[in-house]
């Protein structure tokens, strides 16, 4: 990121408060413009109504119809130049489980390690 | 017993001294007393006795040495109803008798013992055309007969499963309790398998115990699921840990198999109940870390010093712990949220009493509970810090109701603080006012406000319609 470009809009859907109030805020303070919501049907009304969405940060165990795994997957073939990373603590994702250019990160993770992903993948060149 | 038969006063008995004795009893208690098989000898009318070396070791005192010379009828009287008919068949010339293994109790050494004897009784001719004693050779075959009784009452009572099939066919011969336990207690004995369990042969196990007779190698199984019908006529699957032996006559040929293995259902059912106990656990635990490493990065990011964010950080994660407790207790079921409430404001209660609490004891989620007490937390610590717990004379009142089904849609909650310092909204929300409102709302489905009102702080639950 540079000065002169706007902040990278990034969607951060995780169904526990806690984790997902921390994420914001620590996306936020690393520069980015966070929106959030609990599930994958929440996730996919705001990706429907917002076109600045750069990237999607998901944790897959999440009740529902949808689970995150899913949620990135549909993303995927929806709108492909979303960046997307997966967080779980429940299970091993393996990278045959996500769509090409997809993250993993296993839960608890550091707040340091999910702005750095995302950076990397929203990276401008 | 020569001495004795000797010595003894035959001619105070119907025989009359040996001089005078048919000389086929003479010779038959001749070879009698220089046999070292055991033999008996009952003669004429009254069955008076004899008997050599090898039968006296199977007497006890009550009958040796009174036995010799005795009467049939007296010396014998308890088992009389075995032995009587027996007897009468022979003496009446019907020829002989063979009893093989033959249970006839008889008092020895003071009681009354199980023996099991196999002996026959044959005539001895009269030498003038009638029969006029009988011969009795036998053995006692107790031992014997208690060891293979001991060997059919293991394998009957092994807590294994057993069935030993005959070649060809796989025909049942024996199967234990165990097994007949295991194929609902049907009639197989007899049968061969692909007949007796029908539902056997599409699972494979035809073709598996023909490759063990053709190859003459064991095949065992581990934790196969097989399905059998039961006592009842269901058709219920089952986990097997068994084995089919083949066995071999001396040729080498397989004549038989034996079968022998456990049903591990119930060890593979908790087994997996076991696995998704630790799944559960497991992410738990992760989740719980997941949580602490949230709180601990947001704690450090909006406290000024080190210090206190240490002291911040102690008070969440206690309030964290407290929860669990609670958890715990409920095994992760609904809690009452008076208790709740309770534990989560205890450690921040003035020795006034000056947070005060009225609700009823409605059930709350595990989920619910987790978010409440950190709300509760954050709450109370800011009134320590800048509300109404900072003066001497400030209050808080916590009220909540709901209806007893509610969990969280149907629950109305109020925490009002009086009496603090006049309050001015902060600069910025940081993590707990944006924990206390999006916990509470996404836990409960209901709408959150912090109200920053000058004479007190207001967080209101309200239903969201």
């Amino acid at each position: 990121m540079t000065d002169t470009d706007d902040p990278i809009v990034v969607l951060v859907v995780e169904d526990e408060a806690l984790i997902r109030v921390a994420t914001v805020m620590g996306l936020e303070a690393a520069g980015f413009t966070v929106l959030d919501c609990e599930n994958a049907d929440a996730a996919i009304a705001i990706l429907e109504k917002r076109t600045d969405i750069k990237a999607v940060f998901t944790d897959v165990d999440m009740p529902g119809v949808m689970d995150g795994l899913k949620l990135v997957r549909y993303i995927a073939d929806r709108w492909p130049p979303i960046a997307l990373v997966v967080a779980s603590g429940m299970v091993k994702v393996l990278p045959e489980d996500l769509p090409a250019g997809g993250l993993f990160i296993p839960k608890p993770y550091r707040m340091e390690q999910v702005a750095e992903a995302i950076g990397a993948l929203t990276a401008r060149v | 017993m020569g001495a004795l038969t000797r010595d003894f006063d035959w001619t105070a008995t119907p025989l009359g001294a040996p001089e005078i004795w048919p000389a086929t009893l003479r010779s038959a208690v001749r070879i009698l007393l220089t046999s070292r098989h055991p033999m008996f000898i009952w003669w004429g009318r009254e069955l008076i006795q004899f008997y050599n070396d090898a039968y006296r070791r199977t007497m006890g005192p009550e009958r040796h040495p009174s036995a010799l010379g005795q009467r049939g009828r007296e010396c014998w009287d308890e088992i009389w109803d075995i032995i009587g008919p027996q007897i009468d068949l022979v003496m009446e010339g019907r020829g002989a008798t063979w009893h093989e293994d033959q249970l006839v109790p008889v008092t020895r050494f003071g009681s009354r013992q199980d023996v099991w004897w196999t002996y026959g009784y044959s005539p001895i001719d009269d030498g003038v055309g009638g029969v006029g004693g009988v011969l009795v050779v036998c053995n006692d075959v107790t031992q014997q007969h208690l060891s293979s009784e001991r060997l059919r009452s293991l394998f009957q009572q092994a807590p294994g499963f057993v069935a030993i099939l005959a070649e060809p066919d796989h025909v049942f011969e024996h199967i234990n309790e165990a097994y007949s336990e295991l194929v609902g207690r049907r009639d197989v004995v007899g049968r061969p398998v692909r007949e007796a369990l029908p539902e056997v042969v599409g699972q494979g196990f035809i073709a598996v115990l023909d490759s063990v007779v053709t190859s003459g190698k064991a095949f065992v199984a581990s934790d196969l699921s097989v399905v059998l019908q039961d006592e009842a006529g269901n058709m219920r699957e089952r986990h097997l840990d068994f084995v089919y032996q083949p066995t071999f006559d001396l040729s080498g040929a397989v004549t038989g198999i034996f079968v022998q293995g456990y049903d591990v259902t119930a060890q593979v059912a908790a087994a997996r109940q076991r696995e998704i106990l630790t799944g559960e656990l497991e992410h738990r635990v992760r989740n719980t870390l997941a949580m602490v490493t949230a709180i601990i990065d947001q704690t450090f990011r909006s406290t000024e010093t080190k210090e206190a964010a240490q002291d911040v950080l102690k008070g969440r994660v206690v309030a964290l712990a407290h929860a669990h407790d609670i958890l715990s207790r409920t095994n992760w079921r609904d809690a009452a949220i008076t208790d709740v409430v309770k534990a989560a404001l205890a450690p921040h209660q003035t020795p006034e009493n000056r947070i005060r609490l009225s609700g009823p004891a409605l059930p709350i989620t595990a989920r619910q509970s987790l978010s409440l007490s950190l709300a509760l937390h954050e709450l109370a610590t800011n009134a320590l810090k800048y509300g109404a717990l900072s003066a001497a004379e400030g209050l808080v009142e916590v009220a909540w109701a709901g209806d007893q089904a509610g969990r969280g849609p149907g629950l109305r909650f109020r925490w009002e603080e009086s009496g603090g310092p006049i309050v001015t909204p902060p600069t910025r929300r940081g993590f707990g006012t944006r924990l206390i409102e999006q916990m509470l709302a996404a836990d409960f489905g209901a709408a959150v406000r912090i109200d920053y009102r000058p004479a007190g702080v207001v967080c209101e639950l309200t239903l969201v319609d």
